[in-house]
């Protein structure tokens, strides 16, 4: 799995799940995945485990999946919690006007909307 | 923002969207000028697209002038050698998802144009990517393309439009002189066109070019002109961020979200292989909007967003 892919399925994860007060955690996922590396095969789960046991209740899913991918080394991986921190402070930001949306779409749906549209936006982020 | 009580100004989103789509025929004309049947297929597939998808989610006729608004915009973000499909998918896109589903109406979170481009990007990458020469056969590299067979531009085609590019590209001038107009009607607030321009003009003769820029097209640092003229930055200045649904309140609040679409323009040209990326930035300023709405809307203001 790509990192930019990575993190914008944690991002629908939290969409979904609600932002709790320490939403900012997931990114120290990829720092650890990238630490793990001279591990070699055994870095994806061993990351994704030590994300699942140290991630706040309901930010699991959001650190596990930012564990996951097999970062290049640590510039990558910075730029994935880089890019996480981001766009999760941009849907955190948008919060207030999904209230003022329809209200068949409020919640998840227009969440969730708002973060597919973000994947696409920050999309050259991936190419730097 | 300033507070209540407010005089109606005789001002009604019908007269205003009017306004726009006056302010977009020259650039539309120039595209039909250079581009002949490939522009004008371009342009009523998403005109006709947009206004049926409009029509067919809402019965109010007074929204379906700004459907046409979104759909010319839009067109006129496309290569001019995309098929007139991708126009009509673009137009019905950018109603469904950027009006009806991003907000409903009046509500819209991202610019429904820019939104409908970032859609197309997604399906069909090839064909906005990889824009040919239709018409003549002559082949050629966009101004802001950073591929091995770039060339630098000359300042007469750039004016000219003699490069393969979108359709507003076709002619700078007619996209400008139009949203000249806008901003001598009072339609837009020329401040975010000023600082977006400003900005971009600013971020290209400090900042140094990456690696790939600076090999395949060194002409992409330090000349303003290249990055002003060529791709959608003049379009998105005119047209797209001065949307006063998807923009902030205030106006300190609008140069902020001008100045953060010029870095989320010029940013992706100069390091990463995007010949353009400006429809992409103003869905980037988009996003930032609410956030500088709670930086920049005085205190009762906030508190009434804050439901306190």
């Amino acid at each position: 799995m790509r990192p930019h892919v990575a993190v914008f399925l944690a991002l629908a994860a939290l969409a979904v799940a609600g932002r709790p007060r320490l939403w900012w955690v997931p990114a120290l996922a990829p720092l650890a995945a990238a630490a793990l590396l001279p591990l070699g095969a055994l870095a994806p789960p061993l990351a994704a485990l030590a994300a699942c046991v140290a991630a706040p209740a309901g930010l699991a899913p959001a650190a596990i999946l930012l564990a996951v991918p097999v970062y290049a080394g640590w510039a990558e991986a910075a730029r994935s919690a880089l890019l996480w921190l981001g766009a999760a402070a941009l849907l955190g930001g948008m919060e207030e006007r999904f209230e003022e949306v329809s209200p068949r779409l409020r919640g998840a749906p227009i969440r969730l909307f708002a973060a597919g549209v973000l994947y696409y936006a920050l999309l050259p982020v991936s190419y730097v | 923002m300033n507070r209540g009580p407010f005089l109606h100004g005789g001002r009604t989103t019908r007269r205003l969207m009017v306004q726009v789509l006056l302010a977009l025929a020259p650039a539309a004309a120039a595209a039909l000028w250079r581009h002949g049947e490939a522009a004008a297929s371009l342009i009523g597939g998403s005109l006709a697209a947009a206004w049926l998808a409009q029509a067919a989610f809402a019965r109010r006729a007074a929204l379906h002038e700004s459907a046409l608004v979104t759909g010319a915009v839009l067109a006129l973000m496309l290569p001019a050698s995309a098929p007139w499909w991708l126009g009509a998918v673009g137009g019905a896109a950018a109603v469904a998802f950027g009006k009806r589903l991003g907000g409903g109406p009046g509500n819209a979170i991202f610019n429904p144009a820019a939104l409908a481009r970032a859609v197309l990007m997604g399906l069909a990458p090839a064909l906005l990517f990889a824009p040919s020469w239709p018409a003549d056969g002559v082949t050629a590299a966009s101004p802001l393309s950073k591929e091995i067979d770039s060339v630098a531009p000359r300042l007469a085609d750039l004016l000219l439009g003699a490069h393969p590019g979108s359709l507003a590209e076709a002619s700078p001038l007619a996209v400008l002189a139009g949203g000249l107009l806008l901003v001598a009607f009072r339609t837009v607030d020329g401040r975010v066109p000023l600082v977006y321009l400003a900005g971009v003009s600013f971020l290209a003769l400090v900042l140094p070019a990456g690696e790939r820029a600076a090999g395949h097209a060194p002409w992409l640092e330090g000349d303003a002109l290249v990055h002003i003229l060529g791709g959608g930055t003049l379009l998105a200045a005119f047209f797209l961020l001065t949307d006063p649904v998807t923009s902030p309140f205030t106006a300190r609040g609008r140069i902020a979200f001008a100045a953060i679409a010029a870095a989320a323009t010029m940013l992706p040209r100069l390091y990463t292989p995007y010949p353009d990326a400006a429809a992409l930035a103003v869905l980037v300023a988009n996003a930032a909007a609410p956030w500088i709405d709670r930086r920049t809307l005085p205190r009762p203001h906030r508190l009434a967003a804050a439901g306190s």
